[in-house]
This record gives C-alpha cells, structure tokens and sequence, in this order.
C-alpha cells in the first residue's frame, strides 16, 4: 500500500467506478427487479406481488432454501459438487416424521438431522479422503438416498403427527412477527454462523484456499482432505436443518419431499456468484442468489408464466450467471 | 542459418548465432541450460521467428512461417516428450495427420498403403517393431524408433534429436545409435541435442558450442577434447553483483539421507546447515525439484529419510508406521459384534428380537443367524445385565491401549475421539436399522456393514502411512518456494493476504477469530519489507507480476517464520529488481540464521550465492563442492559427465 501512497486519490465523486460490481451486481440486480415487478404490479399485469401476505411467504420460502443453498456454497468453494441434497432431504425428512411418530418430537428432530449429517460426512470422506470424483460420489449418494427414502415410507406420506406436535412443529415454521416470517431469523442467525466461519476462522481460509489452488494449500500445509470433508458435512447439516424446516412448515412428508431440489440450490448457487472453480465467492453470495431466484420465480407465477416456461428461465438465467462470471475470469 | 537473431521480453535469446550442417552428417548442439539451444531449433522449425538472420536451405533462403512449413521443407524434430497417440498402431501413428487416400468422393484411408509402406520404413531403419502392435505396449526406445520412423515418413532431410537419450538405457542408446548411423548414410542431416558429453566422440561429426545466447564456434569432434568443449560452453560473464559476504554456520537444520524415488533420484544425501546457503545445480531434468518436494513431503518416496533437528528437537522420519496388526482388526469386529446386543438391551424398546418368526430358520446372513451360528445362541440370550457393557467396553480398552503401545505417536486425545467417534458411528448405525424393524434386508446391512466398516478402517490404516507431509514439514519450520509458483506457490484467484498469510492462518487467532486488522497490519509489514508492487492487500494474486508474484510467496514464507527454505529457480522470468530483492532477502535469512537451500539453473546465480554447491546429474548427488573452490568448468563437469 505504501508504495502506492503517492499517487493522486481518486476523485471524489466515483461511487460508481469503486462499486464492487463482482460481489454486489446481483444486488443490484435484485432491487431493479422487484421495481420492475412493481411497475408491472400497478400496470396492472401483476397480482398482489408487493404485498405483505406474499412477501411474507417468499422471504419464509427463501429462508428455508437458504439453508441448502449455504450448504450447496460451502461445497461449491472447495470445487465440489454436492447432487444428493434432494433426496438426502426426502430421507432426512421421512426419518424425522417416523422418529416425531415413535420416539417424540426431539428425538424424532435430532435422528432426521443426524442421518443428514451422516450422509455428509460419508460424501465428504468419499471425496475427501478416498478422493473419489464429486461428481460421482453425490450422485451415487442421490440414488441411495431417494432409494432408502422411498423404500422406508413404501410411498405413504406421514402425516400422523399429535395435535400437539403439529402446534409446535408449526408455532417454529409458521410463526410471523409483523408479518416477517420467524423462519427469517433462523436463518439470518445461521447466515452470521456461516459468515463468520467463512470469513474470520481458520478452517473458512483454509476453505477458500484449497477451492482456489489445492496444491499450493496442500503446499502451504493445509489438510486438503479434511477441508473438504467438512464442507460436505456442513452441506449434510445444512439439508437437515432444512428438512425440519420444511416439516415444520407443513406437518406431512413423504419419499419424494426434495425430489430435484438440489438443482434448486444448484441454481441459486451459481446464480449467486459462487463459481464451479472454487475459490470465488460465499455467503453473502449465496444469500443474494437465493432472494434473487425466489422472488424471480414467485413473480413469474403471478404474472402467469406456467412451470414449464419458468424452468427455461432458470435455464438462461444460469447460463447468463456462467457466462459473466467466466467473462470476469479472463479479464 | 546465418545470424540468427533473437530477443524476447527481457532475454536476448540468441546473439547472431550462424549454424550450418551438412547432408548425411551429425551435428551435435552443445550448451549449458538456456544457452539458446532450443531458440535455435524452434527458429528452424518454425514456431519461432527470428528478429533478424536468415535461413538457407539447400543454399536457397527460406522463410519458415510456422510448423506445418518446416515440415514441409523437410524439417522434423523430435522432442523429448514423445507425441505419440498412445491408442494407435505403430503405422497409424506414422501417418498420423496424412494418411493416404483412395481415389474417390469418400476420401477413405488406404490403410493397406499405410501398413506397407510403415514396414519399408522399419525396414529401411532395420529395426523390428511390429507395425500394427499400438503404441502404448511399446518400450521407450521403440517409440523413439516410432518418431523417427515418423521423421523419415515425412521424406525428412533434417532431423533434430532433442536429448534423444535422457530416458534410454545402455543397450537401448545402442539401438538409437544404430539407427542415427544408418540414417546418416541415408544422407539426412541430423542436429542432436545432448548433455551427455561422452556421445559426443561416440557419434558426432561436428560439434557447436552456443553459450549464453553467443556462438562459441563449430569444431570437428576429432579435433576436440571434452575439457576444452566444456571451458567453450562455461565463462558466462559473471557481470550481476551479488552481495554475498561470509557468515557463521551454526548445527545442522536438515539431514536428508538415503532419499530414493525410483526411476526419479536415488540415493541422495545432504546436509543443511543453519546460517548457510546451499545452491543446488544441475541440468534441467536432474531431478532437482522433485528432490525439493519429496523434502518437503509434497510427493511419496519409495525410501529414506528427511530428518529437521529445529527447536523441538523431535525427529520425524519418512517411514512406515507398524501395521494395524490383524489381532486389532479382531479385536474390533469382535468388539463392535459384542455392541450389537448392547444396543438391543439400550434399545430394547425399538429393536425386538421376538418378533422375528422363530419357527422358521433365521434367514441366512441375518442378525439371528449371526448370533446362532457365529456367537452360538440367539440373541434373547445375551444377559440383560451390566456384562456386555463390561466385555465390551474392556475390549474396547484393550484396543486403545493396543494402538497407543503400537503408534506412540497417538496422542491421548486422539485414542479418546477415536474410542468415541467409533461407539457414535455404532449408535447412529443401530438407530437407523431400528426403524426398520423386521426388515431383514436391512439387517443383514447392519451386521454386514458394521463389518465392512471395520474391514474397511482395517484396510485404510493397514495402507496408512506416517507420511512426511508438506503438513508436518512446514511445523518444523521447512518452506518450499517451488518452481511453479503460479500453480503450486500461490492461489491466483485469491488477494494478496490471504496468500500471505495461507501458510500460518493460525497466527491471526485472537479471542477465537481472525483478527483482521492485526492481518492488515501484519501483511502491509511484509509488503513494504519485501517492496511488494500492489495495489493494495485485497488486489488478486493475478493481477500482480511474476517478481511480485515470486515476493508474495516469499513473503509467505515469512510470515510463517520458516527457518529451512528451498528456493526452487527462484528468480526465474522475474525482473532484475525482483530478481535483486530476492537476493537480498536471502541472504538476509541466512544472516538472520535460516538454513537456505537454492536451486537454480543459472551458474552465476548459483556461484555468486552459494556457500556450498550441490551438483546433481541424473537423479544423484555427484558433488559437494566448497565456495572457494567452485568454477563454473567444474560444476558442468559433474553436471554433464559420468565419472
């Protein structure tokens, strides 16, 4: 920096020039389009997009997808993939319900979390340590998942829950305070928990550097290994976090609850920022795609763009999220 | 080829360099390590461009644009990485790219002529190499033999051999000498490239000398002694300053011993001390760097030792940990068996053993038929008392205790979280199954599993060893600055703090977190010692320049406060500035008491910094020669010849 001291400052008026358009652009992105959907909203092509009954549930949905979406980001920086979050989110969310059912509602809660975390932890150690192919190992883990997970119910929804445990199960997912939605705070709490472990800990350097350049972290003396095998085990409790949340939503579940949700977070991910290489982006990151693609998607439906056309626009808009970011790569 | 002349950014590469040769002779191109050597045959092949100097072929001057051109003229050049398709057939790969065509709107490959005319060309080397055998299940030597076979497909006129030996053993040099001899009668010309002076009497005609870029002159070789050629090629003009001044060696910092990779280095030993620079030359390919990274534990050695005395004083040894003995493994299978029916007891209520159908027999492979066969009686059996805790928590002691008298290293820690995390993994596979009561699949899973996953630690421990990584290497204070710090010094995607501070992210821990402005300051102290050009701190490593790029790790390094470094060509394509800073940051460790290590390829570099020279030829150490009594005449001897 001192070597630099002498050149002239910048000028005053240079907001824009000293934007960082690479972290923030989305925002920004973001913002004009919920003006846009506004404009549509009082030209009448839009209905009851900004207002607060819907902007309750979205925030409440894109809270809960926040979760994987972190998980799928902490797995994306050590330039991992992680496909099994759906069906290990369907499996997650059928032991959770039947443990709810035979042994109570904490125990029922900590076995669904606990097989999530498990299944992360054996991803991460076929990555990791026996340093199998990302790729390959999560989208085994995928059919294993879905398998167990339909295999368990037989296809049932369990739904049998007490009169009591749907009144508390429901009093976390569906509370609202002045119509924000108290899933929000959760996952703001965990948004700090992870931004702080990515940023100010030694284990989120040791992330960043081994997605970046893993040989010369395996060089400067970090356990490549064991850094990715925690990144799939958060993304594990991640997606069990998120299958309580959703149970806590609606109190009913069955082998196919997150059929393809991974390709959700997926999206979300990358739309983000947080790129396949590894290294680049975050949380925050993570956070802004998630809004971005919950409002965007809610929007499409009230302006009355049916399942099949929204899903060709995820499609660009992936496309158009890789393409800029593998323009920034080249400058 | 007349004045030959050639600059790139930084290098002047070649220096009006004339270079001639004749039909059906061998030309042999002398040179130390970017000498020019390769300049000038890229020239002649066209991926280069000469600024100035012209080409005369058949004493018409050409002008060689690109590849395909020089091909075209009659130029081939076999490198000394082979390009061959490895799938291939022998006569395939001959005629790769221009196979000849049958007449007709298909254009299909005449593979007939293509099979015929690659056994006239074997047999026109006299060599047997079965022409439709692929490539891949060849020797080196007879892939060599493929290239040049390659070359002669073409109707080549000038061949030019790019260390042709470096891989070939004895017998098989023979062999590709045979066959050098008998092209020479064809009339091709053949400019060969070699670092091993005694070829050159073997099969030269006339040798070149380039040195630093210059022509040193072309001589008959029956005219020439080895020691006269090798004073030709050395005396680069020592006009850098280096401020080397004498200092005190204190004790031993690191003592490699033994150090073997096959087929790469053998045997290699050395000393390091602390206080003292230790430049390590040889050719390129010597196998200079990849000793570097087996002592600092990036790559696995077949044996040896690398052996830090720092201020722990704790030795840690490249070698083999005891096995995990088979009676552990027993022990564990047995152990985790015995847990089983605790978990029934402690689950009684999920997990029910009397609601299986006794009538009929338990089927095979399931928990029953485990309990009845292996353990001899069923499970209702097993004592619903404090005794299978007992047995098995004993077991399990004796396991720990077991590893902790194998592995001293272990600490208590270690044998706690392994004791723990292996009754967790049992618990949580035992909630899982007990959902699915009375589902015999699912429990032949559970008790198969439970041991696969003690056959599987089993195996992993009994492949596991004690490595010597860059981990523990760098705990004892060893910093590498590799090569190619681009890809293996330096994340490129990240700022220039974090790579500063990714060797020693410990460093910044305050009250639990990383206290980021301590790391401000911390790293704007580096940059400003070591005049890093930046930006500022959050700037992306690849926005820098290599010398800064080169700073950066160096700068790492210091953070870490290594005491042993290894400079691997540290000042390669960095600027003079840099090139200075380096310098004099290294001599500033030695001063400050850091044992150094330097590789470089540069004879001036390595003379003007060492206190001691290493000298390495062909994967072994040939010598250990003082400061005082070094020459550049020297060092290339046991650099180039066998003694």
């Amino acid at each position: 920096m001192a070597n630099v001291a002498e050149a002239p400052a910048r000028p005053s008026a240079s907001f824009l020039a000293n934007f960082n358009y690479e972290k923030y652009g989305l925002l920004v992105v973001f913002i004009m389009m919920m003006i846009i959907f506004y404009i549509l909203q009082l030209m009448g092509y839009v209905n009851n997009f900004i207002e607060a009954h819907n902007l309750t549930n979205q925030l409440r949905n894109a809270s809960i997808l926040f979760f994987i979406v972190a998980g799928q980001s902490m797995v994306l920086l050590v330039s991992g993939i992680d496909l099994s979050q759906g069906s290990l989110l369907s499996l997650s969310s059928v032991v959770m319900a039947q443990g709810i059912l035979d042994f109570g509602l904490a125990v029922g809660v900590l076995m669904g979390i606990g097989m999530a975390t498990m299944f992360g932890f054996i991803n991460g150690y076929l990555v990791g340590r026996v340093k199998i192919q990302p790729f390959i190992v999560t989208l085994s883990m995928l059919f294993i998942c879905a398998g167990i997970a339909l295999v368990f119910t037989g296809g049932r929804t369990i739904h049998q829950f007490t009169g009591e445990q749907k009144d508390i199960l429901q009093a976390i997912g569906l509370t609202d305070f002045f119509h924000i939605p108290g899933t929000l705070f959760i996952a703001i709490f965990f948004f700090i928990i992870l931004y702080l472990l990515t940023k100010r800990t030694v284990l989120g350097r040791a992330i960043y550097l081994t997605g970046g350049n893993e040989e010369a972290a395996r060089l400067s003396g970090i356990d490549t290994g064991k850094v990715k095998l925690i990144c799939y085990l958060i993304s594990g409790i991640c997606v069990g976090i998120t299958s309580f949340l959703y149970l806590a939503r609606l109190p009913a579940t069955n082998g196919l609850a997150g059929f393809q949700l991974e390709f959700q977070s997926l999206a979300a991910t990358v739309v983000g920022g947080t790129t396949f290489h590894g290294g680049e982006g975050g949380v925050t990151q993570a956070a802004i795609g998630t809004l971005f693609l919950t409002f965007l998607l809610n929007g499409l439906i009230l302006l009355g763009v049916g399942t099949f056309a929204r899903e060709v626009v995820v499609g660009v808009l992936l496309i158009t999220a890789v393409v800029l970011s593998s323009r920034k790569r080249r400058e | 080829m007349l004045k030959i002349d050639k600059s790139f950014p930084g290098v002047h590469a070649l220096k009006e360099v004339d270079f001639d040769l004749a039909e059906g002779e061998v030309h042999i191109l002398l040179g130390e390590n970017g000498a020019g050597k390769s300049t000038l045959i890229k020239i002649l092949a066209g991926i280069y461009h000469a600024d100035s100097g012209q080409i005369e072929i058949s004493e018409t001057p050409t002008v060689i644009p690109d590849a395909r051109t020089g091909r075209d003229l009659g130029i081939s050049v076999i490198y000394q990485e082979l390009n061959l398709v490895p799938d291939l057939s022998v006569a395939k790969n001959i005629f790769l790219g221009r196979e000849p065509v049958l007449p007709g709107v298909m254009r299909r490959v005449d593979w007939a002529r293509v099979e015929q005319e690659s056994r006239a060309i074997m047999e026109r080397l006299d060599v047997r190499i079965d022409v439709n055998a692929p490539v891949r299940s060849l020797s080196v030597a007879d892939q060599q033999m493929v290239e040049i076979a390659r070359a002669l497909a073409f109707d080549c006129k000038i061949l030019v051999m790019d260390e042709p030996t470096s891989s070939l053993s004895g017998h098989e040099i023979e062999e590709l000498f045979k066959a050098v001899t008998r092209l020479r009668e064809h009339g091709v010309g053949i400019i060969y490239i070699s670092h091993r002076l005694e070829e050159v009497h073997e099969i030269g005609d006339r040798v070149t000398v380039l040195r630093d870029g210059e022509y040193m002159g072309t001589w008959d070789v029956k005219d020439v002694e080895l020691d006269f050629l090798i004073t030709q090629m050395v005396g680069r003009t020592l006009d850098e300053k280096f401020p080397w001044t004498p200092r005190q060696h204190g004790e031993v910092a690191l003592r490699v011993r033994g150090l073997t990779r096959n087929g790469v280095f053998e045997d290699i030993n050395f000393d390091l001390h602390y206080g003292e620079i230790v430049g390590l030359s040889g050719l390129v390919g010597a196998g200079r760097t990849e000793v570097a990274r087996a002592v600092m534990g990036a790559d696995t050695v077949d044996s040896g030792t690398v052996e830090m005395t720092n201020a722990t004083k704790e030795k840690e040894e490249i070698q083999k940990l005891p096995h995990y003995p088979l009676w552990m493994a027993l022990v564990d299978v047995v152990v985790f068996m015995l847990a089983l029916p605790l978990f029934t007891v402690i689950f009684q209520g999920i997990y029910d053993p009397f609601t299986l159908n006794m009538n009929s027999p338990p089927p095979l492979f399931s928990a029953n038929w485990f309990y009845e066969w292996i353990l001899g009686g069923p499970l209702y059996n097993i004592p619903n008392g404090p005794t299978p805790y007992i047995v098995a928590a004993g077991l399990a002691l004796i396991r720990q205790v077991g590893l902790w008298f194998l592995e001293r290293q272990y600490s208590w820690r270690t044998l706690v979280i392994d004791f723990a995390s292996w009754y967790a993994l049992a618990i949580g596979a035992m909630v899982i199954t007990s959902l699915f009561t009375q589902n015999f699949v699912l429990e032949w899973v559970m008790i198969w599993g439970g041991i696969a996953m003690v056959a599987i630690r089993f195996l992993t421990i009994l492949t596991h060893e004690r490595k010597w990584t860059p981990t523990l290497a760098i705990r004892r204070g060893l910093g590498l600055l590799p090569e190619d710090r681009k890809t293996q010094g330096l994340t490129q995607v990240l700022s220039v703090a974090y790579n500063t501070t990714s060797a020693n992210i410990r460093r910044l821990i305050k009250r639990w977190l990383l206290n980021l402005t301590m790391e401000k300051d911390l790293v704007d102290e580096h940059i400003n010692q070591l005049k890093i050009m930046t930006p500022d701190q959050e700037t992306q490593i690849r926005f820098l320049s290599g010398g800064n790029q080169q700073k950066v790790v160096l700068a790492k390094w210091l953070f870490r406060r290594a005491n042993v470094l290894i400079f691997d060509e540290p000042t390669r394509g960095i600027d003079v500035g840099a090139k200075f800073e380096v310098h004099s940051q290294m001599l500033q460790l030695a001063e400050d008491g850091a044992a150094v290590m330097m590789i470089s390829s540069e004879l001036p570099e390595i003379l003007g910094m060492s206190d001691r020279i290493l000298v390495m030829r062909e994967g072994r150490l040939t010598a250990d020669i003082d400061r005082n009594e070094a020459t550049q005449e020297g060092i290339l001897r046991y650099a180039m010849t066998a003694d």
